[in-house]
This record gives structure tokens, C-alpha cells and sequence, in this order.
């Protein structure tokens, strides 16, 4: 393995880590469930790394990786209870703001697919058609997924919650 | 409060932002740590099948100059192309997000999101790829679905979703059907006799009868909670015995079908409920944090009949446990990571507490298992196998290997979907199966069956041969 292996992937996770947990937040919407795929995605990115070195969208491999592991309660149970016996409370995090909490419950009433696309497009900033290419899906689904997204969010938040609006961005893209 | 999307999505990624995050070094650590029966410690203890998952074979050895044993090449008995499918794809009718398979008692078991709040499972036959049964609608008592999956064994089905838990009949319809709740702290271990849990909350354990849920015995938080609440349940799942880990590092045997206490163990070293431990038989091993600065992991064995206990190895600062197997009665093997990312394996005898031999690992090490004497070490792209006196016999490269039982090996490619080997040990004649379609983290094995899941099907295939 090459001397720097360890400085690219220092690298790659400074880079990434942020936007990692951005997504990982958005789909959980539980901060320390975030924390740690996050860490678990990069330890198995780390086991892999000589291979994802050709991989042309590594960053896409993570979103992979935090997919499959978000949705594993069998998982959950182990690493929670594994950390809860063998670590330190993690350290504290900023209370959500009122906004978030109520957008964060929301999100989780939504499909996974709506869910994901809502955070690749909302928190990482990605095109339509850059989710649809990250996805396997063509441009009208992954509209169809932020609309319906949208209105299940909006749904979801019920009267109480703001009038939501979009500055068009989806069409931009 | 703002009205705009966009605005309150961005207050989402400042609350993300402010998530604190561990290093890129703990993060190498921490992969080179993962191993499947430790951070994954519940799911191992649940799935008693051989978690083969991982990957493909690329197939291959090489020397290795700092070591005088050469590593012959796994010979070759057959090319094939595609691997050969049991029966057909069994479809799931949705694109899900995919989850491996489990396999138990001759069937593989799978689950799925096939709604909002809603979670499909199935078990097929593993001889001929048909289905034996499917059960839909399984819903768990939060509305907002979040986290699902199955473990399997013998005795029981559990389906997980959310915070339930449907414990279900292998057999397929059973009006005996159960549920349990389960917090993500609480632990949920299966034993032949019974299906044990342990609140987190309190320390109590409740056995229950698997078919019925009736509950068969239990240790009351009034007897365990204060300074000796229960922390932790371990044992072997396919012995008699439960063994209860408290907070004074003290070992509860109990008989797994009555809960009756047969012994409690003071260990040589206190035992803690955040390390790993492995039965063998009468044997219960240890391997976690040292007691004091300058030591930096210990292993302690104790004895479930004798009570007997001792510290058999113990490593100082620049070290840390990668893992730790039985490598033959009366034989364990330790995974030592030193600083950048070089390791040690170390087989000691149990009863004199003496290395038996040490030899370079290698490098990124992330796992060991073993077979009788024979030692496999593997960093998750290639793997060693090492003979009863420490001596390599084999290395795999570009590929995850596992044991597929006592006498052979599964080689599957490291990343995404490639070509299944099997290799015999000894012997190291290598059989290749041909190429999955499918991811590899998605995959587990059992005797002559490989079972994958793709996101949209369940694929049984044929590794016998």
C-alpha cells in the first residue's frame, strides 16, 4: 500500500465527513444515529480503500453505505447498546431548533426514496439530475420524488407548520 | 420561523453541521477494528449462521519475502461462468433498500420494506430455491417506520421493526406468533432453550419460551439492579448455558432453560460488559480494555464448570485488540494491531498461559477466525491462513474470505458484485462458482448455498462442488 494512503484518505474524509453527516442527519434525523454511520461508513470505506481509489464517485459509495445501514434496526440495537457499554456519552449537541424538529419528524413519515431525495437535493445541494444519475432513476422520477416529497412533508407538518415554498431550484436544474 | 423550504432545510444542515464527528484516524481505526463479532456483537450473537457475507474471489497468491513460508496457489478445478441459480429470482414486488439475507436450520430468511409502515418477510427453502412461506403487513406500533430487519435460528424467526420484535415460527404459520418491544439499548439474544432478553433500563433478563413467548424464567431487577445490575448477556447460543455480565465484573452461569444460577465467577480480571467474549465449550474468553494506563487490552478466561479464571495475555501501550478466536481446544488466538496498521497473531495456551507462537499478521488485519487449528486472518480485500504452528499455508488476495465450514473456505469479491470461490483445507484446491450479479455485502452462505439479495429479489445459488 502507498506511503500516503493514509494522508488521501485523511483527504477525502476532511473533504467529505460534513456532507456525509448532513445526509446521514437528514435521513435518521437522529444526531447521534449520524455520528455513527458516518464513522462506520468511513471504517468500511477504509477497509476498501485501495479498491474505492477507482471509484469515479466515492462520496456515492458512502450515501450507499448509510442507506443500507440507516434502515437496519438489528444494527441499531448492537451499535447503541455497544456504545452505551463500552464509550463515553458522545460529546453534547446543540439542541434542534424548532424548525428542525418539526421538519426532521416529518421527513421520517416520508418514503425512503422521497426521503433521499430530499436530502440530496435540500442538504448536499445536488441537481435533479445529478440524483437521478446517483439513484439509477430518470429526471421525472426524481421530480416526481421531490414533489411528492414536498407535499408529504407539507402534509406531514400540518397546519401548524409554514407555508412551504421552493425558489424553483428543481426546474433550474 | 422561516416559510421557505429552503430556509428551513438550511437550519437542518446548521444543526447537522454542529454534530460532532470523530477523526479520519479513529475512523481507520475504527475499520480496522470492525470485526463481526465485535461492534456487530448483538447481530453475530443473533445470527448463528455463518455470516458469510462480504464479497467476490479474485483468486491468486503471492510470496512474501519476510517470511519463510512460500504459500502455494489454490489450484484450480473448474471455470464457470455465471453461478448456477437454485430455482428462480423470488421477487419482492418493490424496489427496496436492501438488507442481507440470514440462514438458518436449511431456509434463508429475508425482510423488507414494502410500505410506509410496513415490513414483508420470507423464508425459502435453501436445497431447492421454492418458497415456504410469506408473511406481509407486519407493523410495529410507532407510525413512523424507521428501522427493520431479521435474524434467524432454529428455534425462531425475528422479525424486527422499529421497536417490535415478531418472533415467528421457521416452519411458517404458527397462531403461536409473538411480539416483544425492544429499546435500542436492550439486548435480544437467542439460546437453543430460550429467547433471552435483558432491559437496559433495569438490568432485568426475562427468558421466553420460543414458541409462545410465555416467559420461563427471569432475573428480577430487585435481585440484580444497584452495584450488581446486569450489563450484559453472553453464551454460547447453542449451549445450556446463559452467562449474565454484571456491573462489578462479576460472571452469572445460569441454566439457559430454568435461569437457575449454578455459579457466579470473580474473573482474574473484572469482566466488562463492553468487551468481547467467545465461548468454547466449558470455556468463556475475554477480550477488552486493560485495567490501568500502560495496559492496553488484557484477555481473561474463565471456566463456567470450575469457576477457575486467569489473565492469559496482556499487552501494553502501541497495541490494540483487533480479536480474538478459540483456535483449538485449549488453544486462543489473539489479532494484536500495533501502530501503523501492523499486526501480530498470537496463539496461547489456555491452561499455562503461555504464547505458543507469534507471528507477523497482516497488514490492516481486521478480523480471525478459525477452524480446528487452522487460523484465517482477513483485512476485508485479502486474507491469511495460518497452520497450527503459526506458519502461513495460504494467502487470498482481492478477496473477502470467510469459513464456510470446518473444511472449506468463501471467497468473495471485495467490492460490488464479482466471482464466488470456494477453497478446501487442506488440500487449498480452489472451486470457482462463477459470478453474482449482486453486491456482496448483500450475500450470506451456509454448506452448498450462497443467498443474495439484489433490491429487488432474492437469489439462491449453488456453491456445492
Amino acid at each position: 500500500m502507498p506511503m500516503n494512503t493514509n494522508g488521501d484518505f485523511d483527504d477525502f474524509y476532511r473533504d467529505t465527513s460534513r456532507r456525509l453527516a448532513r445526509y446521514a442527519y437528514g435521513l435518521t434525523g437522529d444526531p447521534g444515529d449520524a455520528q455513527d454511520l458516518v464513522q462506520e461508513a468511513y471504517a468500511r470505506a477504509w477497509q476498501r480503500w485501495r479498491r474505492l481509489a477507482d471509484y469515479e464517485d466515492r462520496e456515492a459509495w458512502l450515501r450507499l453505505v448509510v442507506n443500507r445501514l440507516s434502515a437496519d434496526r438489528w444494527r441499531r440495537l448492537g451499535v447503541r447498546r455497544a456504545r452505551a457499554a463500552a464509550e463515553p456519552p458522545p460529546p453534547h449537541t446543540p439542541p434542534p431548533s424548532e424548525d428542525t424538529v418539526l421538519l426532521i419528524r416529518a421527513m421520517r413519515t416520508l418514503p425512503m426514496a422521497h426521503r433521499r431525495a430530499l436530502a440530496l437535493h435540500y442538504l448536499l445541494d445536488r441537481s435533479v439530475a445529478e440524483i437521478a444519475h446517483e439513484t439509477g432513476s430518470s429526471i421525472g422520477t426524481v421530480k416526481s420524488w421531490l414533489s411528492r416529497g414536498r407535499a408529504g412533508l407539507a402534509a406531514a407538518l400540518g397546519s401548524d407548520a409554514p407555508a412551504l415554498t421552493t425558489n424553483g431550484a428543481d426546474d433550474a436544474h | 420561523m422561516p416559510t421557505d423550504l429552503d430556509d428551513i432545510f438550511a437550519s437542518v444542515a446548521r444543526q447537522a453541521d454542529a454534530i460532532p464527528l470523530g477523526t479520519a484516524a479513529q475512523a481507520r481505526t475504527r475499520g480496522r477494528q470492525r470485526t463481526r463479532n465485535g461492534i456487530l456483537a448483538t447481530a453475530a450473537a443473533v445470527a448463528v449462521v455463518l455470516a458469510g457475507v462480504g464479497v467476490a474471489v479474485g483468486g491468486g497468491t503471492e510470496r512474501r519475502a519476510d517470511h519463510k513460508t512460500v504459500a502455494p496457489s489454490p489450484s484450480v478445478s473448474t471455470l464457470v461462468g455465471p453461478a448456477t441459480m437454485v430455482g428462480s429470482p423470488i421477487p419482492f414486488g418493490v424496489k427496496t433498500q436492501d438488507q442481507s439475507p440470514v440462514i438458518a436450520g436449511g431456509r434463508v430468511f429475508t425482510a423488507w420494506r414494502a410500505g410506509q409502515n410496513s415490513v414483508s418477510v420470507l423464508a425459502a427453502d435453501l436445497h431447492s430455491g421454492a418458497v415456504d412461506w410469506k408473511v406481509t403487513g407486519l407493523n410495529g406500533f410507532d407510525s413512523e417506520l424507521v428501522g427493520w430487519g431479521v435474524r434467524a435460528t432454529e428455534q425462531g424467526v425475528m422479525v424486527s421493526v422499529d421497536s417490535t420484535i415478531h418472533v415467528m415460527n421457521p416452519a411458517g404459520a404458527d397462531t403461536g406468533d409473538w411480539v416483544l418491544t425492544a429499546g435500542d439499548l436492550d439486548e435480544v439474544v437467542p439460546f437453543e432453550k430460550a429467547l433471552v432478553r435483558r432491559w437496559d433500563i433495569n438490568g432485568q433478563v426475562d427468558a421466553h419460551d420460543w414458541r409462545t413467548g410465555r416467559k420461563l424464567w427471569s432475573v428480577d431487577p430487585g435481585a440484580t439492579s444497584g452495584p450488581d445490575k446486569v450489563l450484559r448477556v453472553v453464551g454460547d447460543p447453542a449451549g445450556g448455558r446463559v452467562v449474565l455480565v454484571t456491573q462489578t465484573g462479576k460472571l452469572q452461569v445460569r441454566d439457559a432453560g430454568t435461569g437457575t444460577l449454578v455459579r457466579t465467577i470473580t474473573p482474574a480480571s473484572p469482566a466488562q460488559a463492553g468487551s468481547n467474549f467467545i465461548p468454547y465449550g466449558e470455556w468463556l474468553y475475554e477480550i477488552g480494555a486493560g485495567c490501568c494506563d500502560g495496559e492496553a487490552y488484557r484477555v481473561v478466561t474463565s471456566n463456567l464448570v470450575t469457576g477457575a479464571s486467569s489473565v492469559i495475555l496482556q499487552e501494553g501501550a502501541g497495541h490494540s485488540p483487533a480479536g480474538l478466536t478459540a483456535c483449538g481446544p485449549g488453544r486462543v488466538c489473539v489479532l494484536d494491531q500495533g501502530d501503523n496498521a501492523l499486526t501480530t497473531v498470537t496463539a496461547v495456551d489456555v491452561a499455562q498461559g503461555k504464547k505458543i507462537w507469534s507471528v507477523p499478521g497482516p497488514s490492516m488485519g481486521t478480523s480471525i477466525s478459525a477452524r480446528g487449528t487452522q487460523v484465517l486472518v482477513s483485512t476485508g480485500q485479502m486474507a491469511v491462513l495460518f497452520d497450527e504452528r503459526g506458519e502461513q499455508a495460504l494467502r487470498i488476495l482481492e478477496s473477502q474470505v470467510s469459513w464456510l465450514d470446518d473444511g472449506r473456505l468463501l471467497a468473495l469479491p471485495t467490492l460490488g458484485s464479482g466471482e464466488v470461490a470456494t477453497i478446501a483445507v487442506p488440500g487449498y484446491q480452489a472451486t470457482r462458482h462463477g459470478r453474482i450479479p449482486v453486491d456482496n455485502d448483500m450475500c450470506v452462505a451456509s454448506g452448498d448455498r450462497l443467498a443474495c439479495n439484489s433490491p429487488r429479489d432474492l437469489q439462491i445459488y449453488d456453491i456445492s462442488g
